[in-house]
């Protein structure tokens, strides 16, 4: 009993200097992030999952340029694509930044497709498809150099091949990532 | 006639926002940066559905009524279940701001029009070979009204419906029994589908300073 009021005080504490974290503001110049993303293709209706990874350079406290990249492995479903890489690049949005930094971001890019081969021996093309992407998530700037991320990707494009084949996908992620901060900013808000 | 009425409505408002033209001679030189999708309409050449392109852009101020954009996109569209048809455009469009205030100030919306020209490729894939069966190089001028939407002020989001009419040799485009039948037109052929355009922008930097 006893020890279960500690161990309630105690989580309290870590809660509350977590939380008293959250507001600090904070400076970054540049950020990258790798992990793995499980992903919906909403068209499809296939599980996926892909290696995500993003770098972001800081334009001033609430803006960065960011370009991500995904890498398609595995289906768990039809196997619609044989392959289904993406790149996005494009513009993100806080509020503020603090340790705490909600973000989003409209990113235009592209996919290079590849349909799994069915009927036919011969392999589909591969084809550079455009897509529209939106992104949504946060930030936990936790210590000097590292950081949480998490976030929502939906995406809609479509690849032509004897048909429509939407790669139409949301996509998740939570992983660790790093990040510098220079002396001098060059931009401030 | 539905250019033509476009045309002569947007000349109209036009000239009579230069009968009170000003502009602030500081916001002249600023290069901004942008990338957009890009959502074709097409009503010619077979593609059977709008398709959904990338792209990217360079602006760049004459003054604060006056920008530039130059452009270029990718486009893909599907005809039928035979292929799919690739659009490739390279161009440039002047944009005029008629309302001053939203020039000068910092506002929630900075309306304009636009008028340009761009170069276009268009490719004709074959689904059964990947083969690209046609080609057409065309020149198409532009014409159209759009939005800044400013974030802060460095950065805006832009939305732009335009009209492109295609000047060049005619090519059509069908499915037949799973296979592209095409069939090239000689002479002229005007045709004209609607961009719909969303694009963010970033201003770099102001590329010359006012003398004195």
């Amino acid at each position: 009993m006893e020890g279960k009021r500690i161990a309630l005080i105690v989580l309290l504490l870590v809660s509350l200097q977590a939380s008293a974290q959250f507001g600090q503001s904070r400076q970054v110049t540049f950020r990258a992030h790798a992990t793995l993303a499980p992903g919906f293709l909403l068209g499809e209706g296939e599980g996926v999952v892909s290696v995500v990874g993003d770098a972001e350079y800081f334009l001033s406290n609430r803006t960065s340029w960011r370009a991500d990249g995904a890498y398609y492995l595995l289906s768990f479903g039809d196997e619609t694509f044989n392959m289904n890489h993406g790149l996005y690049s494009g513009l993100c949005f806080r509020p503020s930044l603090r340790n705490f930094a909600p973000y989003v971001g409209f990113q235009p890019g592209v996919h290079l497709t590849q349909l799994k081969a069915r009927e036919s021996l011969v392999a589909p093309p591969v084809s550079v498809v455009p897509v529209v992407s939106g992104i949504t998530g946060f930030h936990f700037f936790f210590l000097s150099f590292l950081h949480i991320s998490a976030g929502v990707r939906v995406l809609h494009g479509t690849a032509y091949y004897f048909g429509s084949h939407p790669v139409t996908e949301m996509r998740a992620w939570l992983g660790l990532g790093w990040q510098i901060t220079t002396a001098r900013r060059k931009f401030d808000d | 006639m539905r250019v033509a009425l476009i045309t002569s409505l947007l000349l109209g408002t036009s000239l009579s926002s230069f009968a009170q033209f000003r502009f602030d001679p500081h916001l002249r030189g600023i290069l901004s940066v942008g990338l957009r999708n890009t959502v074709s309409t097409f009503h010619n050449a077979g593609a059977t559905q709008p398709g959904l392109g990338v792209g990217g852009h360079f602006r760049l101020n004459f003054n604060s009524r006056v920008n530039t954009e130059w452009h270029a996109d990718y486009i893909t569209a599907a005809i039928n279940h035979a292929g799919k048809r690739n659009v490739y455009h390279i161009g440039w469009s002047v944009m005029y701001y008629p309302i001053y205030k939203t020039v000068q100030k910092f506002t929630a919306a900075k309306p304009y029009f636009m008028i340009g020209h761009c170069f276009d490729l268009v490719q004709v894939v074959q689904s059964s070979d990947n083969r690209v069966v046609a080609k057409r190089w065309s020149a198409a001028p532009t014409v159209g009204i759009g939005n800044h939407f400013p974030i802060k002020d460095r950065i805006d989001f832009s939305f732009a419906l335009q009209y492109m009419l295609h000047v060049g040799k005619g090519l059509e485009a069908r499915a037949v029994n799973g296979s592209v039948a095409i069939e090239e037109r000689n002479g002229f052929l005007w045709d004209g589908h609607v961009l719909l355009t969303m694009s963010v922008n970033y201003k770099l930097k102001k590329l010359w300073k006012e003398k004195g």
